[in-house]
């Protein structure tokens, strides 16, 4: 366990709140990575995230970087599967 | 959606990063708060994204340090079309002059609606407003709304009070009218009470006045039931205002016709069309043969003004006239409705005659044919007040 996890998890907190990496999915067209570590792997059909501890692989097809900040990540396109590496 | 508009007003550029990790870049973007979108890998160690122009530079200085190349692919926005329109002058005149009579026409009127009237029309209202100076083509910012408003309840006496509203070339005229006197009935003139209608007297009520007439008799129309001189043995003659209820049976006979047979419109699908400019008031007309189609035809005009609703009115109207052509084909009439039309047209007719003072007690329709007509007779009785005063003089 990450040790933002388990601080969050000894004070009650949402863990995203201590900066662990949080992965929204929205339908199959739309998916938001928040407190990211940057992109590892950027391709159509493969986008990799770096999330401190582990890293999110999405798989899918035409799939586009529709914003980034510091933050956050807004891939848009076909998402077909995630992977938590 | 609102922040891509904002992004195109301010502008924004197309870019393309090459190199070995051109994610890098991205991340490196980000971590700088430069924000982008529409981010996509192009092809192998190529990524293109979109940035706003004041960030073009930022973005050359990070590729820079990761090991990038970038290039500009394509400029968009509001600044971008601004200096590329700075070169062609004409255009620029052409917009600038445009702008300038678009806003000199905001300060004319080009279009009157004229609002809360009932008994008054809007063609006198809008004849009365023209004289005050208020009309198509007006200089608005010359109007006083006091001024006009005291002419106009001047020649339309009708009116109480009344204001004009400019907003974007568009005059609306508020009026309130006058609510007329209500008549005054003066219980001391001397009035008789005379019969409306020829019938049977069933009832009487006499309030005030001498009775001529009683129950059974039959009066006709204009006949005196109840007089108002009041005659006396013992004193001089008194003339009062006679009042009563007179009830009585009256009979109508009604008739009403109308043609078994009718002529429709058979459209032959052929149509003309023309169009036409309305130009503040100047008709321009894009035809030629201005005494319309030969046969028969309907005329249907289309108006396409050049106005925005609610935000500017110009004096332009773009008019399509279209000639669908008919042929008139004679069809016979369905009876069974037609009939039902009568009857209900003789009912409205039977209710007008009684002017809410009375009752049907009985009623009958008889219908026949005669030379193309169909016939609808209604034969009624009814108990109707006859009474009606009639003033007279002593």
């Amino acid at each position: 366990m990450d040790w933002r996890e388990a601080v969050a998890e000894k004070f009650d907190l949402p863990a995203e709140a201590a900066g662990t990496v949080k992965v929204t999915v929205v339908g199959r067209r739309r998916l938001l990575v928040e407190n990211h570590r940057g992109i590892l792997e950027y391709a159509r059909d493969r986008i990799e995230v770096g999330g401190g501890n582990i890293r999110i692989r999405i798989n899918g097809d035409g799939l586009e970087l529709c914003a980034m900040d510091r933050d956050a990540i807004l891939v848009t396109g076909t998402v077909i599967s995630l992977e938590l590496i | 959606m609102m922040e891509k508009i904002v992004n195109l007003f301010m502008g924004c550029v197309r870019m393309e990063a090459k190199g070995a990790y051109p994610a890098n870049i991205l991340n490196r973007m980000a971590r700088a708060g430069i924000d982008f979108w529409d981010a996509e890998p192009a092809e192998d160690f190529v990524v293109r994204f979109t940035v706003r122009s004041s960030d073009q530079e930022k973005v050359a200085r990070i590729a820079g340090s990761s090991l990038c190349t970038v290039k500009a692919l394509e400029k968009r926005g509001s600044v971008v079309l601004l200096r590329r329109l700075r070169r062609r002058r004409m255009l620029l005149a052409c917009l600038a002059i445009c702008l300038l009579i678009l806003g000199a026409s905001s300060l004319y009127i080009w279009d009157i609606e004229v609002t809360g009237n009932e008994a008054v029309s809007d063609g006198e209202i809008l004849r009365a407003l023209e004289e005050c100076g208020v009309s198509i083509g007006s200089f608005w910012p010359n109007f006083s709304s006091d001024l006009i408003r005291n002419s106009m309840i001047l020649k339309i006496p009708e009116l109480r009070w009344m204001t004009v509203n400019v907003s974007n070339s568009r005059a609306e005229v508020i009026v309130r009218e006058r609510v007329p006197k209500p008549e005054i009935i003066d219980n001391d003139a001397p009035v008789s009470v005379t019969a409306r209608k020829t019938g049977i007297i069933k009832k009487m009520n006499v309030l005030q006045g001498r009775p001529a007439v009683g129950v059974g008799n039959a009066v006709v129309a204009g006949e005196t039931l109840v007089t108002g001189v009041m005659e006396s043995p013992y004193a001089d003659t008194r003339h009062v205002h006679a009042m009563a209820e007179i009830e009585a049976a009256v009979w109508y006979e009604l008739t009403a016709q109308a043609e078994l047979f009718t002529y429709e419109k058979a459209y032959s699908g052929r149509s003309g069309s023309r169009w036409a400019l309305n130009l503040g008031g100047e008709r321009i007309n894009f035809y030629r043969n201005t005494g319309g189609n030969s046969g028969s035809c309907d005329k249907i005009t289309l108006e396409y003004p050049f106005a925005l609703e609610g935000v500017f009115t110009l004096p332009i109207t773009l008019v399509r006239e279209e000639f669908p052509e008919y042929e008139l084909v004679r069809t016979a009439r369905d009876e069974t409705a037609l009939e039902s039309s009568l009857e209900a047209e003789l009912i409205s007719v039977l209710e007008q005659e009684m002017d809410g003072r009375g009752e049907v007690i009985s009623s009958a329709f008889s219908a026949s044919k005669q030379n193309g007509l169909l016939i609808v007779t209604l034969r009624a009785e009814c108990r109707e007040d006859i009474a009606v005063e009639t003033p007279f003089v002593p």
